[in-house]
């Protein structure tokens, strides 16, 4: 699943010592499935999520969840995947029609890699494998509702999507993107009624505070070196890049969030 | 001796837990949950029955103070008219992508 040049064995290497732990961490063929979460929990907090959104009738919201231990993250951030939920009618194969909310995604193509895809998926879905069952969620003001699914409506998303990843790609520029920089370009896209990246990134260099994320010089040389996704080019300085919690920041400063959550799986009840 | 050199840095970052990892971790992991996503699908069979989603056409809730009319555009299904105090429907079945062909073919 990692593409490396064959002609580098010591830096295939590397990568896979590097990937090892995540791999472990990721649990993908833990027994219970998806982190460690029993299936029937992962479904009842992905339907605690929707209702939640759909009790703020919630057309469009940023969602992110937590993918690793916390111990393991770096200082200030909080969850670790973006996407955007839009209620939607989903049509099953079953030939049922369903009424809930699609999660529109740009996910690594290959763990580890340096490109990426758009994918869409469900609740279900996006919660497995996690770390924690949390979910983070932003609900914008009605009016950048509107404005947001105009914006998918058109194909903006789409249009949008850079798949030369970076882990810490810097918002600034077209160079790389990830999942949150996505986002961020969709939610600026949908303020200026525009998909030019040049003007999008103009207006996110002007208002968008991104975060700063401290690394030691032999991190700084050595870590895009050994990871395929983890490049620092772009960035002129220390590293700054997008995060849902910088999103939150931004959307607060600006009068554009109705609602900002942080769930975690209700009580059960017996 | 270059091998030595390689290596060296390697072992550094690996075994430190340093921000690099950490923020690795974060998104790479993101991603092996997506995989992982798969499996719980795969696995929820016996417990959680789940529907394979073919497609999702966003609606356009049409409020009634008119906030989102129009806006949206008009190509948009229309899911209803309703007040503000209102909860959308989210139907009780589960939804899924279902598994990816690389995860498929290990079960």
């Amino acid at each position: 699943m990692i593409r490396l040049p064959h002609r580098f064995p010591l830096r295939r290497l590397a990568s896979l010592l590097l990937l090892l732990p995540l791999a472990a961490q990721a649990g993908s063929h833990a027994p219970a499935n998806g982190g460690g979460f029993a299936p029937d929990r992962v479904a009842a907090f992905g339907k605690q999520v929707e209702r939640y959104a759909a009790s703020r009738r919630a057309q469009v919201f940023i969602i992110g969840r937590q993918g690793v231990p916390a111990d393991q993250l770096p200082p200030g951030v909080e969850l670790t995947h973006t996407g955007i939920g839009i209620y939607s009618s989903i049509s099953s194969a079953q030939g049922k029609t369903l009424k809930g909310y699609a999660i529109h995604n740009l996910y690594q193509t290959h763990e580890g890699g340096d490109q990426s895809h758009l994918a869409m998926d469900y609740p279900i879905d996006f919660f497995s494998g996690v770390a924690e069952l949390k979910a983070g969620i932003l609900i914008p003001t009605p009016t950048l509702q509107a404005k947001l699914l105009a914006s998918f409506e058109k194909g903006y998303h789409t249009r949008l999507h850079n798949s030369d990843y970076s882990l810490v790609s810097n918002p600034f520029t077209t160079r790389y993107q990830n999942c949150t920089e996505h986002t961020l370009d969709i939610i600026f896209a949908s303020l200026y009624a525009t998909d030019d990246p040049s003007r999008i990134k103009a207006h996110q260099k002007a208002y968008f505070t991104p975060q700063k994320i401290r690394f030691s010089s032999t991190e700084r040389w050595f870590g895009p070196w050994v990871r395929q996704d983890f490049k620092i080019d772009d960035h002129p300085g220390p590293v700054h890049t997008t995060t849902f919690n910088a999103i939150e920041g931004f959307l607060e400063q600006y009068g554009l969030l109705q609602e900002a959550a942080l769930l975690t799986p209700a009580p059960q009840v017996h | 001796m270059k091998r030595n050199w390689l290596i060296v840095p390697t072992l550094l970052i690996t075994t430190t837990g340093t921000p690099v990892l950490a923020q690795g971790s974060a998104q790479n992991l993101a991603n092996s949950g997506y995989h992982s996503g798969q499996s719980v699908v795969l696995g929820a069979k016996g417990a959680t029955q789940t529907l394979s989603g073919l497609s999702a056409i966003p609606l356009k809730v049409l409020e009634s103070a008119g906030t989102l009319s129009g806006a949206a555009g008009d190509r948009l299904a229309t899911y209803a008219k309703g007040t503000n105090d209102e909860a959308l429907e989210i139907s009780e079945e589960v939804v899924s992508v279902g598994p990816a062909p690389d995860i498929a073919i290990e079960h």
